[in-house]
């Protein structure tokens, strides 16, 4: 009887208190832009880690994109290939984020842009190692999440510079992969997703260096 | 007598553990509903440090560009599936936003009109640019893709980049007073070539 009450008591604890932990039904939200100032401690102290809104010290997100979910004609539905990806890019390379600049738009610029340049440690395509290069990104593609730290270490597929010197990763999140501290290329989710059925990096969720490499070429010789 | 009463302590406390441990994990991985972005402290007023940026009086005006977004969304089929897409959310019962159009860009926005200059500056229609709070909401219909490959990079625009490209823009101003002032949205036509592939078609949405 004893048992039977606590049991009750708990159950009834559990659907009164799971509420007040839950916090909305979201995705997670990324850290705060690199050119933005950290949060000060005593701002939001009963923010969780993962609930920390993005601290916009432009740019930063907005509310409101209508995405539909895109088929491309060349592609299956849903599914991205790695060779899709590495045959649109113009650049290819590891390296680490070494500075980020806001460029404003002026009254001669009417485009705002970020600076991002990189110290590239291996160039696969249109870089050379040693190299800092600098691209160019539409900030309104760093507002919708493509962003970057200073210190971090990518490896990125880039589209060709355009016709206004801009670029950015192909594909957005797909043309984009983490590395290690041991140089190990990570693949996340989404890539393990998409690239599954490629012969070099199906299956994997990090891959040496060299391998990566090997599907690259792969990639682009492959009609 | 003791062996029992230890016996019914270890119950109470394993039962009372599997609720603690289910609220705790269920806290752990559970998403924020709270604000997308909130003031910093070094461009926005400092009365503003870390509240909510939203769009003026939740009230949300976006113009649409001139032209055809593709040989099967021409202007006013376009017009009429923007309109649809903002609907699906200013529609959510809890939505605090009402969304409007404002009517039609001053221009047919295309790779004609954002340019790069001789001398290395970008141009493009005023209206569509950071400054024009007017126009708070730009809605450029890619019709060739062009203006795609001009803001993302050379091929990006293309339809086998669809995958990715197909819908993308961002907020590019700001007020100081926690607000939002002027975002710009590119449908690259491309990806709208036939019924197929037509956005009508699909059922699902995301944001």
């Amino acid at each position: 009887m004893y048992g039977r009450s606590c049991t009750c008591l708990l159950a009834i604890s559990v659907v009164l208190l799971a509420p007040d932990a839950l916090r909305g039904q979201s995705s997670q939200v990324g850290p705060a832009p690199e050119f933005a100032n950290p949060l000060p401690p005593d701002l939001l102290p009963s923010l969780l880690p993962k609930y920390r809104p993005e601290i916009a010290q432009p740019p930063a997100h907005g509310p409101v994109w209508p995405r539909f979910p895109i088929t491309s004609p060349g592609a299956p539905s849903g599914e991205i290939s790695f060779r899709l990806i590495a045959r649109a890019a113009g650049t290819i390379f590891s390296g680490t984020v070494i500075s980020i600049t806001r460029r404003p738009a002026t009254r001669g610029q009417a485009v705002e842009t970020v600076a991002i340049t990189f110290h590239i440690e291996n160039a696969l395509r249109g870089a050379t190692p040693g190299q800092d290069l600098t691209i160019s990104q539409w900030i309104g593609l760093w507002s919708g999440g493509q962003r970057y730290r200073v210190g971090e270490r990518v490896l990125l597929f880039l589209y060709p510079p355009s016709k206004l010197g801009l670029t950015s990763s192909v594909a957005g999140a797909m043309g984009r992969f983490t590395l290690d501290r041991w140089g190990r290329v990570l693949l996340s989710a989404q890539h393990l997703s998409n690239f599954r059925t490629d012969p070099v990096l199906g299956g994997k969720s990090r891959v040496r260096f060299s391998d990566f490499t090997l599907a690259v070429q792969r990639a682009s010789e492959e009609e | 007598m003791t062996n029992r009463m230890a016996f019914t302590a270890r119950s109470f406390l394993l039962r009372l553990a599997l609720p603690t441990a289910l609220i705790l994990v269920v806290a752990v991985i559970s998403r924020a509903g709270g604000p997308k972005c909130i003031a910093g402290t070094s461009y926005f007023d400092p009365t503003t440090t870390g509240q909510p940026l939203v769009w003026p009086q939740g009230i949300i005006t976006y113009y649409t560009d001139q032209g055809d977004l593709s040989p099967i969304l021409p202007s006013a089929s376009a017009n009429s599936f923007v309109a649809g897409a903002f609907s699906q959310w200013s529609s959510v019962p809890t939505a605090a936003l009402a969304i409007t159009s404002g009517g039609q860009l001053a221009e047919d926005v295309n790779g004609s009109n954002v340019i790069l200059n001789a001398d290395g500056t970008i141009s493009m229609p005023a209206d569509i640019q950071p400054t024009a709070t007017g126009t708070p909401i730009g809605v450029v219909y890619d019709y060739d893709g062009t203006v795609t490959d001009a803001l993302i990079g050379a091929g990006a625009g293309n339809s086998s980049q669809c995958f990715s490209n197909a819908v993308y823009g961002g907020n590019d101003n700001y007020g100081i007073f926690a607000s939002y002032q002027h975002a710009l949205i590119v449908i690259d036509g491309q990806c709208v070539q036939q019924s197929s592939n037509s956005p009508m078609s699909n059922t699902a949405w995301c944001a």
